[in-house]
């Protein structure tokens, strides 16, 4: 089924440039390989399989912080998951555009026992965000994440503002009406940074690797998170160029 | 060797307003954070002084700081002591700064400026922020929000 990310705040979405995702892809392999210290071979294979590597749930875990660091600190990734959907990404966040600083890396081995719990970003991130979540594999069932569209997301809101107390209620809903994402490898979900989401243990025989990056108009309104701290400009249009540098004379007078 | 002025920041005692993390950094975390920053960037950390609101309030603590600078360069730990008592960034402040000294960082939100260039990117940034926060705060801003939901929702 078709989703639109106006009416339902979400849309899996096709990437520009695949050759590049898949550079992405290798890059992203091979560093996980070096702190791993083992040889590659077939991508997608190593990938799935990156489960067998570890005998414990931490050293996955460290494992992932490790190779979160090593992307921020080797690969422009803000930059090149922007060009990669750029297609997608401009109508929703126009030409002044700041990106997450550090993106998000997870990784769900299957049974991993600490899933992602439902919740959403905005608030307290800006509602005026869109999240990127971008597989490294093929996902689907568990191996995926699960969404709460618009309309069950408000719906969601509302039963917990009037039956605070009531979490079978509120489970319901999410039972209901919460969809797993299928999502190829060469494909990402976009998604509004409002939607209630979530993982649960993964049930399938192979792992996932995923990442996550927030984009937003440099001018949207804030959240509750330090826009200096979380995000960096990525770029901007020639007008805001003049605009600023028209500002900054002005103020440093 | 490079000498180093670093800053700490003396958050309010209200709840921190980060969400997700429970406590604003202590001054020991803040003066650790600093002296491992100035180490790595290969100097040391000649003194160090922190922001409190009365500083901040007057900024002329920092104008004679600056008059009898001796370091190279200044270390804040974060952004938040070059506030103005209206939540903005005082960007002439932020000028001064950099006339003054040839690098300057901002540990907590991984900013640095060693250049003219990285100056300029960073003051537009602020700018900007400058600007959408107080848009944000602003009755007018909130009531087209309002008037502007509602006609998206109409229609």
């Amino acid at each position: 089924m078709n989703h639109s990310f106006q009416t339902d705040g979400f849309e899996i979405v096709q990437a520009d440039d695949l050759s590049a995702l898949t550079l992405l892809r290798e890059q992203i392999r091979d560093l996980s390989f070096k702190l791993l210290d083992k040889k590659p071979s077939e991508v997608d294979q190593d990938l799935n399989l990156l489960h067998e590597c570890f005998e414990s749930p931490q050293a996955a875990n460290e494992f992932r912080l490790k190779l979160t660091t090593g992307v921020s600190e080797q690969i422009e990734i803000g930059q090149l998951i922007y060009e990669m959907f750029k297609s997608h990404l401009e109508p929703l966040v126009g030409f002044d555009v700041l990106a997450q600083k550090t993106p998000n890396l997870v990784f769900q081995p299957p049974e991993y026992p600490v899933p992602t719990e439902l919740h959403r970003d905005a608030p307290a991130n800006s509602p005026y965000e869109v999240v990127v979540w971008l597989p490294f594999v093929d996902c689907f069932r568990t191996k995926s994440m699960y969404v709460l569209n618009r309309q069950f997301t408000q719906k969601a809101i509302e039963h917990y503002s009037s039956h605070p107390d009531d979490k079978d209620g509120f489970d319901e809903i999410l039972l209901d009406h919460a969809e797993l994402m299928e999502v190829p490898f060469g494909s990402a979900l976009i998604f509004w940074s409002g939607l209630f989401h979530g993982s649960i243990i993964n049930k399938e025989k192979e792992s996932r690797l995923s990442l996550n990056i927030r984009y937003k108009n440099l001018f949207s309104p804030l959240g509750l998170k330090d826009s200096l701290r979380y995000f960096s400009i990525l770029k901007t249009s020639p007008l805001t160029n003049l605009g600023l540098d028209f500002q900054l004379r002005e103020q440093l007078k | 060797m490079k000498q180093y002025l670093g800053v700490l920041h003396r958050f309010e005692e209200k709840l921190y307003a980060e969400p997700g993390i429970k406590h604003a950094p202590t001054l020991e975390d803040q003066k650790k954070a600093i002296n491992i920053f100035s180490q790595k960037s290969n100097g040391h950390l000649l003194t160090d002084l922190v922001i409190d609101d009365e500083l901040i309030i007057g900024q002329s603590g920092f104008d004679s700081i600056i008059s009898n600078n001796k370091s190279d360069g200044i270390i804040f730990f974060t952004v938040e002591s070059l506030k103005k008592p209206n939540a903005l960034i005082d960007i002439e402040l932020l000028g001064r700064l950099h006339k003054a000294y040839e690098e300057m960082f901002m540990i907590l939100e991984s900013l640095s400026v060693t250049s003219r260039f990285e100056f300029e990117a960073i003051a537009s940034k602020f700018i900007v922020n400058n600007e959408c926060i107080q848009r944000d705060s602003s009755v007018d801003w909130k009531h087209l929000v309002q008037n502007s939901a509602i006609s998206l929702s109409v229609t």
